[in-house]
């Protein structure tokens, strides 16, 4: 993916691996997006949060901690990460009982991640010919185009609403608004499970089982290419969740669009860190 | 402990209320949204039309006939969202859903929930279309106007019987799937289209996504042995039928404070509505005893004439010894 120069706008790297921040974070990026947005096992310690941090200082970088939707015992570990960022920092939320706890935890900004702000992002829906123009423009739209969803997420005090590149277009409809707006590049969200088949994926003990099981954590040395001809170009496991790749950004970036996040690593595995 | 069944047809409700269901939900899907959206961008998920009522002469019908055999019904608006220029016609449907008595609304939109809380005296069921992972959240939906959370299907049934638990404190009730429709994906976080199911004019026909037939490639450094079982278990839903079943679980939730079980299945056949209802109702029966495990198999073994394997296991292998 090439490096764009695009006024002022703020490029972001996002990952969960530091020995992957750390090789690109002198690429240009501003600001460092640590943490995982779909599995609550990949959620950094506090010494990792602390080392991530420190790599943003040293780099004169601005810090963002991503954090999935998760049950009680993912809320568990995020309570005293949102306790170590400061007023300069954001967390960005994908589950409202994250954005509840952060309300009450952290003097971090809040922000509202792409997979809380719903879209249709089935890549298949870029194939859809003379629609109506009322249901196309509803698909290129998102939750935040309803004024009833941005007075909400004001009242929680997010100011930010990031959104994902899709292939049918998009509208961020947040012209006029306070809000600022992300896009996410070159890996869109499809879909999240926890019935995670990367789990456990190796063990041929495993095999034909699927459900809610304790993992190896297998997502770091497995990620999967999946090919069918209905869906054009490639889908990627990526431990819990599916993505695609948009490897165009339009242009000019929908309103309100200052920032754009790199999304590093969807489609490569990487070297285990140390837990 | 209440069963709550799905409808698409008014003449189906005084069977299945006869059959053991004290609670019923439908969708409306009029001619109004029809002409302006399609089923494509459906007002509640649904994108075929044998799965919803078409007018609300029918649900008023619908309604009626149900209370006056004391059950209750729901009215999906259970979209993932709906945008600025859909909402007055989704408050039109409350509105008037609700001038017919209907009971309870089910909905996803977290932007919408205060409004309808605010401006109609009606019960809000959040939908699982908005999935509630964690304690923090059922006290968040709490606030907004929520009563009733139907818990998305990817809980164990530890997780849902501890939130259950949460939610009595918060005065919350709370329902859980237990028939049909296992989605591979979170409901509410999977974002594919159902409706390339239909062949419409503009939408090219093609499989449900999370069971079509994929083929996996591992990427990564392990050996071709490792590669080869985990390309393997990547492709367990490719083509995979839906014979799905948490009737096992059945005895936990009852135990555990769960309000009410849920069917999915709108558009089934009344023939296969009114056998989950019976299957339900003699888990329901049943829990508590010590065979539980055994009838649920049985009862599993009837509905679907097969035996009952994870893939079909709502909650990860409850019936065959793992929770």
């Amino acid at each position: 993916m090439g490096v764009w120069v695009l006024g002022k706008v703020e490029r972001a790297i996002f990952s969960d691996s530091l020995e992957l921040l750390a090789a690109e974070v002198g690429s240009g990026y501003k600001r460092i997006y640590f943490g995982h947005e779909s599995c609550e096992r990949r959620i950094p310690s506090l010494s990792e949060l602390k080392k991530a941090k420190k790599l943003c200082e040293e780099n004169c970088n601005s810090f963002s901690l991503i954090t999935p939707f998760c049950t009680d015992a993912g809320l568990k570990k995020i309570g005293p990460l949102l306790k170590g960022l400061s007023s300069y920092d954001e967390v960005i939320v994908n589950d409202f009982g994250v954005l509840k706890l952060a309300a009450e935890k952290t003097r971090a900004s809040l922000v509202c991640g792409r997979i809380l702000n719903r879209q249709y992002r089935d890549p298949r829906i870029a194939n859809f010919k003379n629609a109506p123009n009322d249901m196309v423009e509803h698909l290129r739209s998102s939750a935040a185009s309803s004024g009833l969803f941005r007075d909400l997420l004001e009242k929680l005090n997010v100011r930010r609403i990031e959104f994902d590149n899709l292939l049918q277009g998009i509208g961020t409809d947040l012209g006029g608004t306070h809000f600022s707006a992300s896009l996410y590049y070159p890996f869109v969200f499809v879909a999240g499970t926890r019935f995670c088949l990367t789990a456990n994926c190796s063990k041929l003990s495993h095999a034909g089982r699927v459900g809610i099981f304790s993992c190896g954590k297998e997502c770091l040395d497995f990620k999967f290419r999946l090919e069918n001809k209905n869906f054009g170009d490639s889908l990627y496991m990526a431990g819990n969740a599916l993505y695609f790749e948009n490897k165009k950004l339009p242009s000019p970036l929908p309103a309100k669009v200052d920032r754009l996040v790199f999304t590093a690593g969807i489609s490569q595995t990487k070297v285990r860190q140390s837990e | 402990m209440d069963i709550l069944a799905p409808f698409s047809k008014q003449e189906e409700v005084e069977k299945l209320v006869n059959a053991g269901a004290t609670e019923l939900y439908c969708g409306l899907v009029d001619a109004n949204w029809n002409k302006k959206y399609s089923l494509v961008s459906s007002i509640n998920l649904r994108h075929d039309q044998i799965a919803n009522l078409s007018s609300f002469g029918a649900l008023g019908e619908s309604i009626e006939s149900a209370h006056s055999a004391k059950a209750k019904v729901f009215l999906t608006l259970n979209a993932h969202f709906y945008s600025e220029k859909q909402l007055p016609l989704v408050l039109k449907q409350a509105e008037k859903a609700v001038s017919l008595g209907i009971d309870s609304l089910i909905v996803a939109d977290s932007g919408l929930i205060p409004k309808l809380a605010n401006e109609f005296d009606v019960e809000i069921s959040l939908s699982t279309g908005n999935p509630v992972f964690n304690s923090k959240a059922l006290e968040f939906f709490k606030e907004l106007g929520v009563g009733r959370v139907v818990f998305p299907r990817h809980l164990t049934v530890k997780e849902a019987v501890s939130l259950a638990a949460h939610a009595k404190k918060l005065g919350l009730k709370t329902e859980c799937f237990v028939l049909n429709v296992i989605c591979p994906y979170i409901d509410g976080l999977c974002t594919f289209q159902h409706i390339v199911e239909k062949n419409l004019s503009f939408v090219p026909v093609g499989p449900l996504a999370c069971r079509a037939d994929f083929k996996a490639t591992a990427i990564g450094s392990a050996s071709p042995e490792k590669k080869f079982i985990a390309e393997n278990h990547a492709m367990l839903w490719s083509n995979s039928i839906s014979r799905d079943c948490g009737l096992c679980a059945i005895d936990e939730f009852k135990g555990g404070g769960v309000d009410c079980v849920k069917i999915a299945g709108r558009a089934h056949s009344i023939e296969k509505k009114l056998a989950d209802v019976n299957a339900v109702k003699a888990a329901i029966d049943a829990a508590g005893s010590k065979g539980f495990k055994g009838t649920a198999r049985e009862l599993y073994f009837r509905l679907f004439h097969n035996k009952c394997d994870y893939p079909n296991c709502y909650y990860g292998g409850v019936g065959f010894g793992e929770s």
